[in-house]
């Protein structure tokens, strides 16, 4: 079966040399797909070197001093996005493309904890996007979405040597 | 706000702003200006009703304040709470003075989360002549941590207490599945008085802002009560007008009615119109703030009766602090007092009757930070809701809001359509509206013909 994860998806999932690579997984895992940051972060037991799984759910807002403290030298959020793709399909998103509309005491946008990281880490950051299937009340990812999911748990696993 | 001159009064003006930001929920501002007369002045919600009410029929009682904290992610826990207080009214339930003050408790973590936001994000851009919350982290980076580190340090106590930061879960009819014990008293006190600074340093911020001169006489309504306590929880509704009634006459007292421009129902008592909400709330019983919250309204200059709507930021402000100190003094006094543990109950659905159900009719009367929240149900004899009825503060502040803007416009002929514009934005947040939450479902009869 061919890779979910385009080689732009996969360069930025890559360790940065000499520092850090901290991925933020989002999501609300109530939501069908849109749990996939969660999922993904539950799976990753023993990352690469160099990378740090935070997860964030449904708040990313709250975790942002816990990313700072971390100092990352990069920073990749990882989250269900609607970019009218198919089903699983990955992407970096471009920041400027992270609305910012959506202010409301009742939801964040994503791009003040980039923002944040930016200024206080000189981190750089990247949003790579999951098209979700099924944005639905109740827990658990949609086929497509799940081996996304698992592809990208794989690249994120320290590989283990061969018995 | 200065009056207009002469040839201004002439201006033919059109404002429509299709999309609102910086509030909860979709809604329009339409106004219509010709050769200075305003023709057209409408604060048009267009989101559709979200038949919440629909939703609770034929459920249990035992169940609705999950369902109905769903209603708004912000106000979650002042619908759990109306929920819990319209279905122990409606059995006949009294819950112990324990359960009371852990649920004022929980009241004043949703005031202060959702205050701290409402200030910083919502009306602070405005203030520091920015667009949005956005650029205010290059301009602004220690106030926009302050105000995430405040908002974060809330949620966790919420956590703590009733199991998630939204949509609580031990927070029951009855009481609570779950009491905190020592070390979660001191886990919450220790965040409280952690936030004390940030706090400090808001009170100091909103001390260099300056909120617009804009002043109209209306009727405020919150809870009112006999006691010492700022009523969240308990007590009649009260008016500036001089109305107190019962909880249970909440609909002579917000006398819904449709308009054709909104999805959403208007209100009125006395007059024409009526606000709720921290306003209200400072208007109808200051004298029964926290001391430190008196005087930060003094520092800030606020002032009972405070007619200019703009200040309800102040005066969420005020009650940010009252906020704070009182849930800081309920803990001393559960840990003085000793929690009493054989007070939490495993209910479920009630399958065993753990408590006992008569059939009835009660209502909910909750302060939430919009304002009063009302929540009423009919019950059968096994606690299953046959009515429903919610009516949220938004809806009872829209009246209030078109007649503001009506009054406004006129005194602000002289400004450009953008100010005009901008003006009618500021005024609409900061009553802090959550319009996704105002729509409602309408009841409508056919009449046979």
């Amino acid at each position: 079966m061919s890779s979910l994860l385009t080689d732009e998806v996969k360069k930025a999932l890559v360790p940065a040399p000499g520092g850090l690579t901290l991925i933020v997984t989002v999501g609300n895992v109530l939501r069908g797909d849109d749990g996939i940051g969660p999922y993904i972060a539950s799976r990753v037991i023993d990352p690469k070197p160099g990378i740090r799984i935070l997860d964030v759910a449904d708040r990313p807002e709250d975790s942002i001093d816990d990313a700072i403290d971390l100092h990352p030298a990069k920073t990749v959020i990882l989250d269900a996005a609607d970019f009218s793709g198919k089903p699983g399909e990955t992407r970096v998103i471009p920041q400027e493309l992270i609305p910012d509309s959506t202010l409301s005491t009742h939801t964040f946008p994503l791009k003040i904890l980039t923002k944040i990281l930016e200024q206080e880490t000189g981190s750089a950051v990247f949003f790579i996007g999951i098209q979700p299937e099924a944005v639905f009340w109740g827990e658990g990812l949609t086929e497509s979405v799940r081996r996304t999911a698992e592809e990208i748990i794989l690249f994120l696993t320290r590989s283990k040597p061969d018995a | 706000m200065q009056g207009a001159g002469k040839e201004m009064t002439k201006r033919n003006i059109k404002v429509n702003v299709e999309y609102l930001t910086r509030v909860e929920g979709h809604g329009n501002i339409v106004v219509n200006v010709k050769d200075g007369a305003l023709e057209q002045c409408h604060l048009a919600v267009v989101e559709s009703p979200r038949f919440f009410e629909g939703m609770l029929r034929g459920r249990s009682i035992f169940e609705a304040q999950h369902i109905t904290s769903r209603i708004c992610g912000i106000c979650s826990c002042g619908h759990s709470l109306a929920s819990i207080q319209a279905a122990e009214d409606a059995i006949g339930l009294a819950p112990s003075e324990q359960t009371v003050k852990l649920r004022r408790f929980l009241l004043h973590m949703e005031n202060l989360d959702s205050h701290v936001l409402h200030i910083y994000l919502l009306i602070a851009p405005d203030l520091l002549g920015v667009k949005s919350f956005v650029p205010l982290i290059e301009t602004h980076n220690k106030v926009v941590r302050r105000a995430l580190r405040l908002k974060k340090t809330y949620n966790n106590v919420c956590d703590i207490l009733v199991g998630r930061h939204v949509h609580p879960i031990s927070c029951i009819v009855g009481g609570f599945t779950k009491l905190p014990r020592e070390k979660d008293l001191d886990a919450m006190e220790e965040l409280l008085r952690g936030s004390r600074p940030d706090i400090e340093a808001t009170v100091d911020l909103a001390q260099t802002l300056r909120f617009p001169q804009f002043e109209r006489d209306t009727e405020y309504v919150a809870l009112v009560s006999d006691d010492n306590i700022y009523p969240m929880l308990m007590g009649d509704v009260g008016s500036t007008d001089g109305v107190q009634m019962k909880k249970k006459d909440y609909r002579k007292i917000t006398n819904e009615f449709v308009v054709p421009h909104s999805s959403a129902k208007h209100t009125r008592l006395s007059r024409e119109s009526y606000a709720v909400g921290a306003l209200a709330r400072f208007n109808l019983n200051y004298d029964k703030l926290h001391p430190k919250a008196r005087e930060v309204a003094q520092a800030i200059g606020l002032k009972p009766k405070c007619i200019n709507p703009f200040l309800n930021t102040a005066a969420q402000l005020v009650e940010t602090v009252h906020s704070l100190e009182e849930s800081i003094e309920i803990l001393e006094e559960l840990r003085e007092k000793g929690i009493n543990y054989n007070e939490e109950i495993t209910v479920g659905l009630n399958e065993k009757n753990v408590i006992p159900v008569n059939a009835g009719s009660g209502v909910g009367a909750v302060e939430v930070p919009r304002g009063i929240l009302f929540h009423n149900y009919e019950v059968d004899d096994k606690g299953i809701i046959l009515n429903a009825n919610c009516i949220i503060p938004t809806n009872q502040n829209l009246n209030n809001i078109e007649r503001d803007m009506k009054d406004l416009v006129p005194q602000i002929l002289d400004k450009t359509d953008e100010e005009i514009t901008l003006s009618l934005e500021m005024l609409v947040r900061a009553y802090d509206p959550c319009i996704s939450c105002s729509t409602h479902f309408l009841n409508v009869k056919f009449i046979n013909r």
